[in-house]
């Protein structure tokens, strides 16, 4: 017999899917970590708007 | 300040890098694995699996090559796919840095200082393919965990259901005594080689396992029941050694050896056919069904039980060894198989032809029959009585206890436990022996104190040490509409059945006592049983 039987199609195929699949969702996680961390790093730069109230911890914006 | 703008422009230039080579290295392992599992995968076919299963080790005399199936996807195929995969990733990766290490190393595409010169570009190629490399180890790891995963979920699960199946099979095999026995090479095994109907592989061991749970698939694409059970009827079984067809059913059903032994002249084969009327007319009372399932059984029993049922003798069994007859009790499922031996009497006396004696060996309970005119204190008795009598009697000419004691030593050589085999003593010729004026008791405790009485008392006494169960009958060999209820053939066979768990018709109390055919002569039945068989009456029709 030549032809591969179905089953071994049927687990590679399942194998194939589960794998890709999990591998789109850690990119998308990873990208949209990567962004947050971005936007994270911009807000940690007060902006020359921002100032900080002495005594406290938090910038306020006029 | 100028640093600060070249620092800042290659950690750009390396992030740009970074990036783009961890997209190459994901489409990397991704075309990879599409390849190794859909374009060109490396199939393990069933042959270069049992060539692996067989190379390296020598097989053991009386085993089998494994048999030519296609193995379950996480037994074999998984590992393969994830090793090609591996090193289709490697080459891709590998054939990544061709380039790069041409110009940047080699100076095959230009000078290399020339290329170093103008640094930006090697340092955002070579960050690229450290990116790929990362990129493509973490999405191979990541198949490779499921792929495990996978083939672990799925050895867990096989192993489990096989285990499940195995156990259930074993048990039912033993409590139904099913095996396989071979009519011809007198070979008993658990389970028969069946053969695919498409390339006539043989498959030796359809349990489930690793080739396949509830199908498997042969070496040719056929599909095949995994399990005799589920086999038994759809594909045809082999013995395992010679190879010779078994009746359909084999290794699911029932199947009970029953030899028959004793002295040449004995009664032994008419024993054997009037036993069988007796049996045949017991089950056509009922919804029974009774059948041959061969015809070389089917042939036999016709030609002999024409014989009986006429009046006239069978003809004297050939010191060859015949195939056993056959006989199929039941129907589906719940049928049984039986097969009786019927032996020449010559074959046990002469030593030489002991290994022909094999069926011995895969009894499950034995018919001696033991010919009362070859008693001494017998022959005595009618001497100058009724000679016409012992001129039909053709009586055996030996000892019945020499041809016994060689029986159960046959037995001991053979390592068969004798202790765990029931044993039917049967006097024959009991119509003749009441010809000749000699009343035998009913009772079987009564026919053994006759028997010692009359000279065979070590007979009784080796049967009664050796064998588990013993038995004493005495039957006229006759056809069952000619014989009384008292004399039937058909109460030994009977009770050795019912012994293996056979359900057959109750003893009657419902035979009638003077069937149509005791106009030939047959008196009415005085006596209310047969000997042997008090206990069992109450048994109930399947």
């Amino acid at each position: 017999m030549r032809r591969t039987p179905p089953t071994i199609v049927i687990f590679r195929v399942v194998t194939a899917a589960v794998t890709f699949l999990l591998l789109a969702l850690l990119t998308f996680a990873l990208v949209k970590v990567g962004t947050g961390a971005s936007v994270t790093v911009n807000a940690s730069q007060p902006s020359p708007a921002t100032r900080q109230v002495p005594g406290s911890t938090e910038a306020t914006t006029p | 300040m100028g640093d600060d703008v070249m620092a800042g422009f290659l950690k750009i230039l390396w992030l740009l890098g970074a990036n783009a080579g961890s997209i190459l290295g994901v489409s990397v392992t991704v075309i990879s694995i599409v390849v190794c599992l859909f374009v060109r995968p490396k199939t393990i076919t069933a042959q270069a699996y049992r060539a692996e299963r067989l190379a390296g080790r020598s097989l053991k005399p009386g085993e089998f090559e494994p048999d030519g199936a296609w193995p379950l996807y996480p037994f074999r195929q998984a590992r393969t796919d994830l090793a090609q995969t591996s090193a289709e990733v490697l080459r891709r990766y590998g054939r990544l840095w061709k380039w790069p290490l041409d110009a940047f190393f080699r100076g095959y595409h230009g000078s290399r200082l020339a290329w170093w010169f103008f640094f930006p570009i090697p340092v955002t190629v070579l960050s690229g393919l450290a990116g790929a490399a990362f990129a493509a180890a973490a999405s191979f790891a990541l198949f490779a965990a499921v792929s495990v995963t996978f083939g672990a979920a799925s050895l867990i699960t096989v192993g489990t259901i096989t285990g499940i199946a195995r156990g259930a099979e074993n048990y039912r095999r033993k409590v139904m005594r099913t095996d396989a026995s071979c009519p011809r090479c007198y070979r008993v095994t658990p389970w028969p080689a069946y053969r695919c109907p498409g390339c006539a592989e043989l498959h030796r061991d359809l349990r489930p396992g690793r080739l396949g749970l509830l199908r498997r698939r042969c070496q040719c694409g056929r599909l095949l029941p995994t399990m005799p059970l589920r086999a038994a009827w759809r594909l045809k079984a082999v013995c395992q050694r010679c190879e010779t067809p078994l009746p359909p059913g084999s290794g699911a059903v029932r199947d009970i050896r029953i030899p028959i032994l004793g002295d040449p002249s004995a009664g032994k084969t008419r024993f054997l056919y009037a036993a069988l009327d007796s049996l045949m007319a017991a089950t056509d009372r009922t919804d029974v069904e009774l059948g041959f399932p061969d015809q070389h059984s089917q042939h036999e029993a016709e030609l002999a039980l024409a014989l009986i049922r006429s009046g006239r003798d069978t003809t004297k069994t050939s010191s060859a060894l015949p195939p056993p007859l056959n006989v199929q009790v039941g129907k589906g499922r719940r049928q049984t198989l039986v097969h009786l031996f019927d032996a020449a009497g010559e074959v046990l006396r002469n030593p030489q032809m002991h290994d022909e004696l094999g069926f011995l060996d895969l009894g499950q309970g034995l018919v001696y029959v033991l010919d009362p005119f070859s008693i001494g204190s017998v022959r005595d008795r009618l001497s100058g009585h009724n000679t016409a009598n012992i001129r039909l009697a053709e009586m055996a000419a030996g000892d019945p206890e020499i041809a016994f004691d060689e029986t159960v030593s046959r037995l001991r050589d053979s390592g068969v436990q004798a202790s765990r085999q029931r044993l039917a003593v049967v006097i024959s010729k009991l119509d003749l022996l009441r010809g000749a004026d000699i009343e035998l008791p009913e009772d079987s405790d009564a026919l053994a104190r006759w028997l010692s009485e009359a000279g065979v008392y070590n007979l009784v006494l080796a049967a009664g040490r050796d064998f588990a169960d013993v038995r004493y009958f005495a039957v006229a060999s006759q056809s069952a509409a000619r014989v009384r209820r008292s004399d039937d053939p058909g109460v030994p066979l009977r009770w050795l059945l019912r012994s293996h768990g056979v359900r057959l018709p109750s003893e009657p109390a419902s035979i009638p006592a003077a069937r149509p055919a005791d106009r030939g002569g047959g008196e009415p039945s005085h006596r209310p049983q047969e000997s042997g068989t008090r206990d069992e009456a109450v048994e109930t029709p399947s």
